[in-house]
């Protein structure tokens, strides 16, 4: 009763914590906040501080004096750093919060449906001391559904493939449970890094993080242009490893596509893994009605077809994909009393 | 199927429509892209001729379309839109129904708790009647005899000697002189009601409450015939056998208090305060027994011999009428 009377006075809230994007949806006003999920602490005579959060932290990504830090609290879907984390949730919650109710929120979170109950606990924990009132978890990969407009909960199977920035999420759902799942730790992350990678070994070229996600943005693609043709091409600046100086070089979509096929090959073998782990009649339903790619990572040029190609199911990339976390979870925090089987608490 | 439905199947073929248009442009057929697609070849059809209901399911149609749009070089954001605004069914949120689990008990939860009142209610009243029946609802007050209603409709009477109290209770108008009528009583010995008290004010029923509950049980129901009622004017040490010995009343009267002397012939009286004690035959003050803290023995309680005055004291006699009510003040 009273908790009741509490949420009627603070804006409740669901939070997609990426490992890239941070976004927070609140209750009866949709998405609110779209942010990556960077801190910059200064250190001010040996006392932590943080500086900036967000874009203009992520501005700082990589280009930070000796006594400010940038830092993605976030690796791999999971909470790395927990004091920085929690800063960050703090942080958005009174961007959003602002003087309305002095009330807590109640806080949805999501969660890999990999992770460990010790990540979920900390990830719970990093909310609750960032002053929510109580909050549950929701597994990634069913957000990412009800976001997407899937019938989750007819008993019909529903595959949907969830690429994050630290963690693929391939699941599949019928009647409102998750039948099967599987996270790998691929996502966006994985691709930067193979860009830096390959950019290194073929061109001996440092290149930093921000660069190469620009570069998978513009020209990334999950498998090479038509025969004959290399694809557009893109300026690429960083540090030469062989003397020292900066240097520009110019790469093909044909180069970038050939060392994103690691990343894309993983992520392919996690949809047939999956698909080998579901049972006949699910199967059945998915032959209809395909596979749905979620998160930013499906809006990889060509990553579909290359799905497509490896599956023979029609796979089709969600509208909206950035978001489908985020509209699950604040859809879940809409409609708590109908919904509430898919949510979760660790306590 | 109502008209908007119609409407809307109509208009999302145009976008069907489109595509078609655009595959002929290509000289592609549907079969050809349904392979490449992997899309099924009757929701293809499905989209091309705008047949929304055979489509898998909303999220599921945008994405077909949005996909065969691509394939074709159109632009799948803008189809999609258009798509979705010329089918209303699709913009409609997928509905979330979640199966709950079917409660365990056919009753719900609500019947059985009202169920439960009912008869807890029911179980109260059924024991309050029965339990009802055993004793009477109130206490019957008797109603005040006609002859009193209109004493105690009278004005009070001012504090006046024990003599005139007497007559008062037989009659509304105070009558000083003692009048012996067999009628008036007969009536006023037996009830209990005629108890003469000092206090002229109170109400015919109040005497017996007020009382001490020390009177004896021989003493509370007047047997019939009861002429001689014994009356302290002050604390007095009264005791009442019959001539076999056997006490009938043995205690101290306080002041006020009057005992009926029952008729059973040859008692006597023994006072340890002859002053303080009056003797009432028929209602009528006799003369005074003797004077205060005089011990007076054995004096036969017989309701002639009293009212010739053969119990008082010569001396005493004299000064019974005269000042009754300074002794009554001596302990």
């Amino acid at each position: 009763m009273f908790s009741r009377l509490l949420g009627l006075m603070s804006a409740d809230m669901a939070i997609d914590l990426g490992t890239a994007n941070t976004l927070v949806y609140v209750k009866g006003r949709g998405i609110v906040l779209d942010e990556p999920s960077v801190v910059a602490i200064a250190d001010v005579r040996g006392k932590k501080q943080v500086l900036a959060v967000g874009e203009e932290a992520k501005q700082m990504l990589g280009r930070t004096p000796g006594n400010i830090q940038a830092i993605r609290p976030l690796r791999d879907g999971v909470i790395a750093d927990f004091e920085v984390a929690e800063e960050m949730i703090k942080h958005f919650i009174r961007k959003v919060h602002n003087r309305r109710g002095f009330a807590s929120p109640m806080i949805i979170v999501c969660v890999p449906s990999g992770s460990t109950a010790v990540e979920r606990r900390a990830i719970q924990e990093s909310a609750e001391s960032a002053g929510a009132r109580k909050v549950l978890l929701i597994e990634e990969p069913m957000a990412a559904a009800i976001g997407a407009g899937l019938p989750v909960t007819e008993p019909s199977g529903s595959m949907v493939v969830d690429i994050g920035g630290g963690t693929t999420e391939v699941a599949v759902i019928s009647l409102g449970g998750i039948v099967y799942s599987r996270s790998v730790r691929v996502g966006g992350d994985k691709m930067d890094e193979a860009i830096i990678n390959y950019i290194r070994r073929s061109h001996n070229l440092l290149i930093g993080e921000s660069s190469a996600e620009r570069i998978k943005m513009d020209i990334g693609s999950a498998a090479p242009p038509y025969e004959g043709e290399d694809g557009p091409y893109r300026e690429v600046k960083g540090r030469d490893l062989m003397n020292g100086v900066p240097r520009e070089i110019v790469v093909s979509q044909r180069s970038i596509s050939d060392s994103l096929l690691e990343p894309v090959t993983a992520i392919v073998e996690a949809v047939k893994v999956a698909l080998e782990n579901t049972p006949p009649e699910l199967a059945a339903d998915i032959v209809d009605k395909g596979i749905v790619l979620t998160g930013g990572g499906a809006l990889l040029y060509r990553l579909d077809q290359v799905l497509r190609d490896a599956t023979g199911l029609p796979v089709v990339v969600a509208e909206d994909a950035l978001q489908c976390v985020a509209l699950g979870t604040g859809r879940a925090l809409e409609e708590m009393k109908r919904l509430r089987n898919v949510l979760t608490s660790m306590y | 199927m109502s008209s908007a439905d119609e409407g809307s199947a109509a208009t999302a073929s145009r976008v069907g429509a489109d595509l078609r248009a655009a595959r002929e442009r290509l000289e592609w057929s549907l079969p050809a892209i349904a392979a490449q697609l992997r899309i099924r070849l009757p929701f293809l059809e499905a989209i091309e001729d705008g047949r929304i209901r055979d489509l898998p399911g909303n999220a599921y149609a945008v994405g077909f379309v949005r996909t065969y749009a691509q394939a074709l070089g159109l632009d799948p954001d803008e189809v999609a839109r258009r798509f979705r605004t010329e089918a209303a069914d699709i913009n409609r949120k997928t509905e979330l129904a979640f199966p709950a689990p079917v409660p365990e008990r056919g009753v719900p939860a609500g019947a059985v708790v009202l169920l439960g009142v009912v008869l807890a209610v029911g179980a109260y009243v059924g024991w309050y009647h029965a339990s009802g029946n055993d004793r009477p609802a109130s206490e019957p007050v008797q109603p005040v005899p006609p002859r009193l209603m209109a004493l105690a409709e009278a004005p009070a009477p001012p504090p006046a000697l024990p003599t005139h109290v007497a007559a008062a209770v037989e009659t509304p108008a105070p009558a000083p002189a003692p009048s012996v009528s067999p009628s008036s009583a007969a009536a006023a010995v037996p009830a209990p009601g005629i108890v003469i008290t000092p206090a002229p004010a109170a109400p015919p029923a109040s005497p017996l409450a007020a009382s001490p509950s020390g009177v004896g049980p021989g003493a509370l129901p007047a047997p019939d015939g009861t002429r001689i009622v014994l009356r302290a004017r002050a604390d007095a040490w009264l005791q009442v056998r019959d001539r076999q010995g056997s006490v009938l009343l043995n205690r101290v009267m306080r002041n006020g208090e009057t005992w009926p002397v029952p008729t059973k012939g040859q008692l006597l009286l023994t006072t340890g305060n002859a002053g303080g004690t009056e003797v009432l035959v028929d209602g009528i003050v006799t003369a005074s027994l003797g004077n205060d803290g005089a011990v007076r023995r054995d004096l036969p309680l017989d309701p002639d011999l009293i009212r010739d005055g053969k119990l008082a004291l010569p001396l005493a006699s004299g000064q019974a009428g005269a000042k009754p009510l300074p002794a009554a003040k001596q302990p």
